[in-house]
């Protein structure tokens, strides 16, 4: 779709070239992998004159054909990486934010393109990646500390009291919108409902901080991606999630989104952020992560063979259930 | 039965092929979804054999039968079970229930990703 599209892609230079006063050209196009519910296009943009003169390498980040519930707007992404960006966390900077669909038919927003990759088999090969798993500790607890009372974020609506609960409530509706029968995904959701911890605090969560969601440049960190599922949460959530196995890719030994041990990754997060880590409480997170996912899958899935938008690889997320399944039921059985 | 052993083999010897013959002449832009689409095959001609992702086993529905003690029950009877506020994962019963859906579990994953299990 959109910008393999000469009419659209003339939009777009017509378009940037008023945002930046100036004339511009645009080379390098090309869609990014990955992002099943948004779309990034690399682009190089040569800018004749005025402040901005000069060539400048971007991305334009906008939605896919559909998108699966939980997922928020351009505008609140754009918003919400500008405010992380004020409390010193690693993420692109921003350029602009366009809401009128007549130019590409979606909003968008253009930001700095990032060196490093983000590919989760490229990252996870060979040994522990300490430094890097210390930087996303450091860069998680900056994010914990923007709270609920941030005037910036108030598009993301009231904090749930306890968001454990509220993520059980919701994962079963996402569920019925869909008809999805998986009866392992529900003894997972009785679980968690049971077991539900009371939170400590509610803060900003990225709510997809993983491997496969940040750049790496050499070894460092270069910025945090994909905001679109961000909320006001309890920050254990994150943690659960970048630990849970199912984001390991190739180092299923590396706890730590496949990079390296939780007791680095916790050490430095509670330097940074004065709050303690109970493991105890990450294990119940672990298994919301799976749930969450695995209810996330089947969304995906859906879109495909509901016909939103036929695709292989929403097809193959269906695929990846029964293994999310299997580690869920692992963790929360007695048999 | 037949026509699932020909299907299977033809799957199979299709996705070797392909494999064998024309992956390395796929673009490298192209090469993920050239595998997505080996996966596609292997997964398919799996379920040719071992029944389809979509569809619990009827072992599967016998024995969630005999765990919640309905004759015949469907897999929606056991989803509002569970969501009732007296279903305790702590109970005689959820334990069973567990036993029954780890099987399950089990057989789908080695329809979906056989690797995983090992």
């Amino acid at each position: 779709m959109g910008l393999s599209n000469v009419d659209q892609q003339s939009k777009l230079i017509a378009y940037i070239s008023n945002v930046v006063r100036s004339p511009v050209s645009l080379s390098g196009l090309k869609k990014l992998s990955g992002g099943a519910i948004q779309e990034n296009w690399a682009l190089d943009v040569y800018v004749e004159t005025g402040d901005l003169a000069g060539h400048h390498e971007w991305v334009l980040r906008q939605d896919a054909a559909s998108q699966v519930e939980a997922s928020g707007g351009r505008a609140e992404e754009y918003q919400l990486l500008k405010v992380a960006k004020a409390s010193g966390v690693e993420v692109p900077m921003t350029i602009n934010l366009c809401e009128d669909k007549a130019i590409l038919g979606q909003p968008f927003f253009l930001m700095h393109r990032l060196k490093g990759t983000a590919a989760g088999h490229v990252l996870t090969k060979g040994g522990e990646k300490l430094k890097l798993v210390r930087s996303l500790a450091q860069n998680l607890a900056r994010i914990h500390s923007i709270d609920p009372i941030e005037q910036e974020l108030l598009f993301l609506g009231e904090a749930p009291s306890n968001p454990a609960l509220h993520s059980v409530t919701q994962y079963r509706s996402y569920l019925d919108a869909i008809n999805a029968k998986q009866p392992a995904i529900e003894f997972g959701l009785a679980w968690l409902q049971e077991n539900a911890p009371e939170p400590k605090r509610v803060t900003l969560c990225h709510r997809d901080y993983r491997t496969g969601n940040f750049m790496v440049n050499g070894g460092d960190l270069t910025g945090i991606l994909d905001w679109e599922f961000s909320g006001w949460s309890d920050p254990m959530e994150d943690v659960g999630w970048i630990c849970a196995k199912c984001w390991r890719f190739r180092g299923k030994d590396k706890e730590v989104g496949g990079l390296g041990p939780r007791q680095v990754f916790y050490k430095a997060y509670e330097q940074l952020s004065g709050h303690s880590i109970n493991p105890e409480e990450i294990k119940y997170w672990e298994v919301m992560a799976h749930v969450r996912w695995a209810t996330i899958a089947c969304q995906q899935a859906a879109r495909h063979y509901l016909g939103e938008e036929l695709s292989l690889e929403l097809a193959l997320t269906g695929y990846l259930v029964p293994e999310l399944e299997y580690e869920i039921l692992k963790m929360t059985g007695k048999s | 039965m037949v026509k699932k052993e020909i299907l299977t083999d033809l799957l199979s010897i299709a996705r070797s092929v392909f494999l064998d013959e024309i992956l390395e002449f796929v673009p490298d832009h192209k090469k993920y979804e050239a595998l997505m689409i080996a996966n596609a095959m292997a997964i398919s001609s799996r379920e040719e054999v071992l029944g389809k992702l979509d569809q619990p086993s009827p072992e599967f529905l016998d024995a969630l039968s005999a765990t919640l003690g309905q004759t015949n029950i469907q897999v929606e009877t056991s989803i509002e079970i569970m969501r009732l506020a007296e279903f305790s994962t702590d109970s005689l019963k959820a334990i069973k229930l567990h036993q029954v859906l780890i099987l399950e579990a089990e057989r789908k994953v080695k329809i979906s990703n056989p690797q995983y299990l090992k």
